[in-house]
């Protein structure tokens, strides 16, 4: 009892002291005259000043009251907007209070005109830049570059690594404005740590040269990834090795060093599962710049007369590429001063690729009627060696120079084992191709809105082959030569181009831009083929019309004006192209020369109706000049059993077009469709006149005047919201007419009619599981004095099941039906798998890869001509698996 | 006769303290906020002081100036105020008044409340912004949390939209999930300018803060419509939308957990 009381005394007396442990500070504070100040905030701090305590402020009669549960020593500081701040030390004891704590404050006029702060924003938005601070959005669990640009507001990327502001793919991705990847940036996001960066740029309507931006028309969107400052050198990269049966093979490495003045990007890869991998770095050889100012001589290049690889296949090459393929690659970009920009790209490819066909060519023609079997097994080895150097001289803020070279030396040997009708034949074909492309580009913004480019440019490109079979087919054509038993081909094909050009760009006040472009292109082909027919070793003959020494030179003085006008939704685009040539065409005993003089017009237009309608349609007439190919007088040798001939003259030809392109709704939207109809006319045309035996044929190019071409297409999508999937339809019509002369027929009309429809349905599931199927049909109808029709179907089923973050599967399956192949192989299968998991997020990944699981071994094509039919036998690439692990570092 | 002077008195008084308000203010503080959502944007915002009356109006929305324009034509005063649709927030902080102009499904409401407490708490973290030490402070508010960073340099106890209380101006405050973020630009004394904010606040309908957020987030008749429009068989299961917006989460609603 006694104990209870005692008890709550206890607590009673504990309560008390929690009581009155709360200290109260009061007061009031005034001016020095007395007068009350009308807030002021009053600040208990520790006696070190640096934690904060407790605070009050000044209530409307000027007196404040500050509690505490704290003892000891502290300051209580007072300040007042316009008046000098007060400290006092003030020591707290238990049981205490301070009610009469009274201060004055004196008074400090403020300078207080204006005061700006400057310190980072996380987002600023300039005109067309929109600048991220990243150390706003990160949270540190961040490893690349990729997982950085996820947490940027507006910027998506994919799952396959797509980087896209809105719905609009990125142009490039930049590490300081310096750029080594083109649209191969993935290998950079992907890799790349995140830490070392400080900002994110985005850049729209973006200008590969710096000094056209907001000029030129652009809609472009580039990325440029800013470095801290103290960033030091940092090395990283990633390598994946795969290995599966039958020794298939795939290792990748990729290795990038990133300082702020240098950079460097190393590349090796090497396979045989029949994967192109210089396709990796075909956008550093050949970045991609259409229709912009300074390309000329872009077009510029030689074409071989005669090539062994392969013809385009309606199918994936990676599936016929029995390949071993090894590539290293070295890129680095050097910024010696501000001013100074270096970037070298090169390359060393070496490959050698197998490819096994076997082909029966029904020729059936007025009185002409033969079947050749022809059973290829060819084999290319290739050795490419390709340097390019870009150098940037920025002399002021309006005024830059670039200058590009670039080096090609490719090393080809190539050689079939054929079986041509029961004759076993050796075919060889050594060639070469060394280039040599200097560039030079001047660009002075001289005004706000006006640019002058200067650019000149000089390519070497030079193509010998040389070709030999070790078989004589052509008796008939050669009929003296009776004990000859193989032949010879030695060719030179060396082409020059040097051009100039001032382009002037000119952004009108009212929006409106105007293009002149002055310049001068010469270029010269030099075309040397030497036939020869051999009895072993010893030359029989070189008949006369099958060698050739040709030299053509083109000199075209032109003026280009483009401009666009443009008023409400409406858009007018002119475009005037005037052309004098000057043109000179040498064989080895005659020449002549030729100045024609064409203009190119065309016009264009452009109609926003609103939103959801927009209609452009043009209307162009062009003159184009011969090629070297076309204007050469002798046979060449183009095949085992081809010979060609050019025109030997100077030629012309004349095409008008119309297209017309009608778009309803906008790609995002729900339901989206556009129909496209182009419509075009060859006044004159190249055609052939061939003499077709069944062991060679001869053609020469003829020069016919009239031939029509038409193709509608029309594309609709929709997007079915109860089902998540979008239906895609894909309807097309495309009609040509051809004509030609064979075995001296009249002239005949070849008529081709194509079809195709196909629909597709896509889901946008957010789950696990998706799928894409679609399927589509083709009728080729080609009417000549025969007529010939088939359809064939290519259907797919892709289905992707993204279990996490670290586990995923791809099923693709395909099949093929031949419509036109009577036999029971007219239908194949295909079925790849693809499958990943993560063992640590960002570092280590494993992967499955199976290709070709049904094993298909031979893929048979049909197709028809106008001069009969023909099957084509492939040989795929067997099953193959390769388990891969891939680490980055 | 009596009666009806009295009720003109009367009736003098009662508009008298709903839509006389006015601020006399002198120090002008210019804010940049950042949408961090998801469209991205940036917009300024003006906070005005009235210290010696304790009272603060901070405006925002796209186009505003940097300062109220003073125009002969007394009429365009105000223009700036709704051309945009402003957003205003005006504390009077003697009446313990917080009353709001904001848009909703681009309607303009007025929003009346008692000036929130806030419920501070400050850190011995500091850090420099340009050349002023800032202090800070955390806070959770409606939902999100905030951290602050405050200058006792400064000791005028406001902030941008409804942040107010520190023992120094709030120089720049964001939410942890980084979606919103104020920041100072400057800060300028002004000569006194008395603004009537009448013209601001009247002739909108006027809610209380729980009527605002009811309106705002259990408004379901969008939702209706859709759902009424989807083709046959086709059922529809309730989501519930995130909310959006600076507040997300009521006094009363969490009372409620």
């Amino acid at each position: 009892m006694g104990r209870g009381k005692e008890l709550i005394l206890f607590i009673l007396l504990l309560f008390n002291g929690l009581i009155y442990s709360q200290t109260i500070i009061s007061g009031f504070v005034k001016e020095k005259n007395g007068n009350s100040i009308p807030s002021a905030s009053i600040i208990l701090k520790d006696s070190l000043s640096s934690s904060t305590i407790g605070y009050t402020f000044l209530d409307q009669n000027g007196n404040y009251k500050l509690t505490t549960n704290q003892y000891g020593h502290f300051k209580l500081s007072f300040s007042s907007l316009g008046y000098k701040t007060k400290i006092i030390s003030i020591t707290i004891l238990k049981n205490q209070s301070y009610p009469n704590l009274d201060i004055v404050l004196e008074e400090q006029p403020i300078d207080l005109k204006e005061v700006i702060i400057r310190a980072e924003k996380p987002i600023s938005i300039l005109k067309d830049t929109i600048l991220f601070k990243t150390r706003f959005f990160t949270n540190g669990t961040e490893q690349t570059v990729e997982d950085l640009l996820k947490k940027i507001p507006g910027l998506n990327v994919d799952s396959n690594g797509t980087i896209k502001v809105g719905n609009q793919e990125i142009e490039k991705l930049m590490i300081d404005g310096d750029d080594l990847f083109e649209k191969g940036y993935k290998i950079l996001s992907k890799n790349m740590p995140a830490y070392p960066i400080e900002e994110i740029e985005v850049l729209k309507r973006y200008s590969n040269n710096r000094l056209l931006k907001d000029i030129e028309e652009s809609n472009k969107v580039a990325l440029n990834l800013k470095l801290k400052e103290d960033a030091k050198r940092i090395w990283f990269g990633n390598t994946e090795l795969g290995i599966g049966n039958d020794s298939f093979y795939q290792l990748k490495g990729n290795l990038m060093n990133f300082g702020k003045k240098n950079k460097y990007y190393f590349l090796a890869n090497g396979n045989s599962i029949g994967y192109d991998a210089t396709g990796d770095i075909q956008n550093l050889i050949r970045p991609f710049r259409s229709n912009e100012p300074a390309s000329i001589g872009d077009d510029q290049q030689v074409s071989n007369l005669l090539n062994l690889s392969t013809s385009n296949l309606n199918f994936k090459r990676k599936r016929t590429n029995f390949n071993n393929a090894e590539l290293v690659s070295l890129n680095a970009i050097f910024n010696p001063t501000e001013k100074l920009k270096i970037k070298t790209l090169g390359f060393f490819n070496w490959d050698e690729t197998d490819f096994f066909r076997n082909k029966v060519n029904v020729v059936n023609v007025d009185n002409t009627n033969f079947t050749n079997t022809e059973d290829y097994n060819f084999r290319n080895k290739k050795r490419i060696a390709f340097g390019k150097l870009d150098v940037t001289y920025n002399i002021s803020k309006t005024k830059m120079l670039e200058a590009t070279t670039k080096f090609n030396s490719g090393n080809f040997n190539d050689g079939s084992n054929l079986t041509f009708n029961g004759n076993s034949t050796l075919e060889n074909l050594k060639h070469q191709n060394t280039l040599f492309d200097q560039k030079i580009n001047y660009t002075n913004k001289f005004k706000d809105k006006k640019v002058f480019l200067l650019t000149g440019r000089f390519i070497n490109e030079e193509a010998p082959q040389n070709y030999s079979i070790n078989q004589f087919f052509y008796q008939d054509l050669f009929p003296d030569a009776t004990n000859a038993n193989h032949v010879k081909q030695q060719s030179n094909n060396q082409m020059q181009f040097a051009g100039v050009s001032a382009h002037l760009l000119d952004r009108k006040p009212n929006g409106n831009l105007l293009e002149l472009q002055f310049g001068n292109e010469f270029r010269k082909d030099k075309l040397n083929t030497e036939f020869s027919i051999l009895e072993n070793e010893t030359t029989l003959e070189q008949p006369i019309n099958y060698q050739n020494n040709t030299t053509y030179t083109v000199n075209d003085l032109y003026i280009k004006s483009k401009y666009r006008y443009k008023i409400g939704g409406f858009g007018l685009t002119g475009k005037l192209n005037i052309h004098q040539l000057f043109n000179q065409l040498k064989f080895s005993n005659s020449s002549e020369s030729q100045n024609p003089f064409f203009i190119n017009p065309s016009i264009g237009l452009d109609w926003k109706i609103n939103n959801k309608n927009k209609i452009t349609s043009s209307y162009s007439y062009n003159t184009t000049n011969a090629k070297i190919l076309d204007v050469y007088n002798n046979f060449v040798l183009t095949g085992f059993r081809s010979f060609s001939t050019g025109t030997s003259s100077f030629n012309q030809l004349d095409a008008s077009s119309i297209s017309f392109n009608y778009q309803l709704g906008n790609w995002s939207d729900r339901f989206f469709a556009n129909t496209f109809i182009l419509y075009s006319k060859n006044h004159d045309f190249f055609s052939t006149n061939t003499d077709i035996e069944q062991n060679f044929t001869q053609s020469r190019q003829i020069l016919i005047k009239d031939r029509a071409f038409i193709t509608i297409n029309s594309k609709l999508d929709y997007y079915f919201k109860f089902i998540s999937s979008n239906l895609k339809l894909d309807l097309g019509y495309s009609k040509s007419e051809f004509k030609n002369i064979v075995n001296n027929s009249d002239l005949r009309t070849i008529t081709s009619n194509n079809y195709n429809y196909g629909l597709e349905l896509r889901s946008g599931f957010k789950g696990v599981f998706n799928y894409h199927i679609g399927t589509k049909w083709t009728t080729n109808k080609i009417e000549t004095t025969i007529n010939n029709t088939y359809t064939n179907n290519e259907s797919f089923l892709d289905l992707t099941f993204v279990f996490n973050d670290k586990f995923d599967v791809q099923l693709q399956s395909e099949r093929y039906y031949f419509g036109n192949i009577q036999t029971t192989d007219n239908t194949y299968y295909f079925l790849d798998i693809d499958a990943r998991y993560q063992l640590i997020k960002s570092k280590l990944s494993l992967g499955l890869t199976g290709k070709n699981l049904f094993n298909t071994e031979t893929y048979r094509t049909f197709s028809i001509s106008d001069i009969g039919s023909s099957s084509t036998e492939y040989r795929l690439l067997p099953r193959h698996v390769l388990l891969k692990i891939e680490y980055r570092f | 006769m009596k009666i009806i002077s009295y009720s003109i008195i009367f009736f003098y008084f009662i508009t008298h303290i709903t839509y006389a308000q006015n601020i006399n203010y002198d120090v002008e503080i210019e804010y940049t906020i950042s949408f961090n959502t998801e469209r991205p944007t940036t917009q300024k915002g003006i906070l005005y002081l009235d210290s010696s009356k304790k009272k603060s109006m901070f405006i925002y929305g796209k186009n505003t100036e940097s300062s109220i324009k003073q125009s002969e034509d007394e009429n365009t005063e105000y223009d700036l105020f709704y051309a945009g649709k402003k957003k205003v927030f005006y504390q009077d902080f003697n009446k313990d008044t917080l009353i709001s102009r904001i848009n909703l499904f681009s309607e303009q409401f007025i929003v009346e409340e008692n000036i929130p407490q806030l419920k501070w708490e400050i850190h011995d973290e500091e850090k420099m912004l340009d050349k002023y030490l800032l202090k800070k402070a955390t806070l959770y508010f409606r939902g999100r949390n905030y951290i602050a960073w405050f200058s006792e340099e400064y000791p005028l106890p406001y902030g941008p939209w409804k942040f107010s209380g520190l023992p120094g101006l709030i120089m720049e405050i964001y939410d942890t999930t980084k979606r919103y973020h104020w920041q100072v630009n400057s800060i300028k004394q002004t000569e006194e300018t008395t603004l009537d904010l009448q013209p601001i606040l009247k002739g909108k309908e006027t809610l209380t803060i729980k009527q605002y957020a009811d309106r705002k987030f259990n408004n379901n008749t969008q939702f209706k419509r859709m759902a009424s429009k989807l083709p046959k068989g086709v059922q529809v299961t309730q989501m519930k939308t995130p909310r959006t917006g600076f507040e997300i989460k009521f006094e009363w609603e969490e009372e409620k957990n």
